[in-house]
């Protein structure tokens, strides 16, 4: 069965009714943060986006200019005051919010014997410290509605690993495990927290990483994955899904998206 | 960087204990694999502040081929 988005757009199988409801996306300039933005405004929520680059994010508010809303956040360096100050005006216009995403990451390719410190500390504080200082102010009843639902990002490389990939995997992984213990302990507000593991997934950060590599981890990557390759539209519906009230006795799981690529390793 | 501190750098990263010249063949270095292939890609960005062709990094020979690249 085909339905009709709010701006006239082909949604297929399963479409979400998120009116009146108001999301956060951390990341929401590009990727995957940037196509669960527009899912979700195109279901009817209000979203502020949240990023660095001004620029790009005013690109994505564009598309949906009433439903979008933007604030320019660098997670590496903000902290108590940086999260009030983009949160407060947000709840105070449009009401508590629903639920948070947190999509920011980075990764540097770096072997054990070369590693950089100042690069590995930012690829985990991309994915992992700035994810839990996000998650610290969002989920406080000030903010967040009874039963509002996070969505976090780790990686099928936290299950794996990844050659040159050390504190990429073992950031993602802490983001799994951490969601454990705060599944555990925001459940007493009714809120629930699940992390989203992609496979490769077409993207900046992909694209990126195929330069960085000068190809090396792109080659033979068709082969390693048996439903070919992913793209932002295989990730958003999941985070739509676990944002749903559909998903209200999901809590604390991991949910790997990626074409086969785990199972399909031989 | 000159040709010694280069070769410092090399065997550094590559972490091997032969002896390398600057006329020593890639080939016949067994650290000389893919991983350490990313890290010299890295290294020039980092060091040099611009990216250098993978293409010339696959193709190169010699230890003197990839100073050359490092040096242009
Ligand atoms: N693509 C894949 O194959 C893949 C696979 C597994 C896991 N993942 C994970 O999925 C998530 C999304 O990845 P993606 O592929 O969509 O990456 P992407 O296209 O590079 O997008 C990353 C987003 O994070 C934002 N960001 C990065 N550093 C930030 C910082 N310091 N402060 C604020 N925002 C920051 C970027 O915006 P600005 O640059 O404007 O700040 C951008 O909006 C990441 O956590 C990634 O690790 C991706």
């Amino acid at each position: 069965m085909i339905f009709k988005g709010i701006r006239g757009e082909t949604v297929q199988d399963i479409n979400f009714c998120f009116q009146n409801r108001n999301y956060v996306v951390v990341g929401a300039s590009s990727g995957i943060g940037k196509q669960i933005t527009l899912d979700l405004a195109e279901s009817g929520a209000n979203v502020l986006a949240i990023a660095r680059n001004n620029e790009r994010l005013d690109d994505v508010r564009l598309l949906y200019p009433d439903k979008i809303t933007t604030a320019v956040i660098n997670v590496l360096c903000a902290r108590d005051n940086d999260w009030r100050g983009v949160l407060d005006p947000f709840v105070t216009k449009y009401g508590k919010i629903n639920g948070g995403i947190y999509t920011a990451g980075i990764s540097k390719i770096a072997s054990l014997k070369m590693l950089d410190e100042e690069d590995a500390r930012d690829v985990v504080e991309t994915s992992f410290w700035g994810m839990l200082f996000f998650l610290k102010f969002i989920t406080r009843k000030k903010y967040s509605c009874v039963g509002s639902s996070f969505v976090v990002f780790s990686s099928a490389a936290s299950y794996i690993g990844q050659k040159g990939g050390i504190a990429y995997a073992a950031a993602k992984a802490a983001v799994s495990n951490a969601v454990k213990s705060i599944a555990s302990e925001i459940a007493a507000n009714k809120q629930r927290i699940n992390s989203i593991s992609p496979g490769w997934v077409k993207t900046n950060m992909t694209e990126l990483a195929e330069q960085e590599s000068g190809g090396i981890v792109s080659s033979d990557l068709e082969s390693a994955y048996p439903l070919g390759l992913g793209v932002p539209k295989n990730i958003s519906g999941m985070a739509l899904f676990l944002m749903s009230d559909a998903a209200s006795w999901i809590t604390g799981s991991d949910v790997v998206i990626d074409g086969g690529f785990l199972v399909g390793r031989f | 960087m000159n040709e010694h501190d280069f070769i410092e750098q090399l065997v550094n990263l590559m972490d091997t204990e032969e002896d390398i010249s600057m006329d020593s063949s890639l080939e016949n270095i067994e650290e000389w694999d893919s991983l350490s292939y990313v890290s010299f890609l890295a290294m020039c960005t980092k060091h040099l502040g611009r990216r250098v062709e993978p293409q010339k990094v696959r193709e190169a020979k010699t230890v003197r081929d990839l100073y050359e690249i490092v040096n242009e």
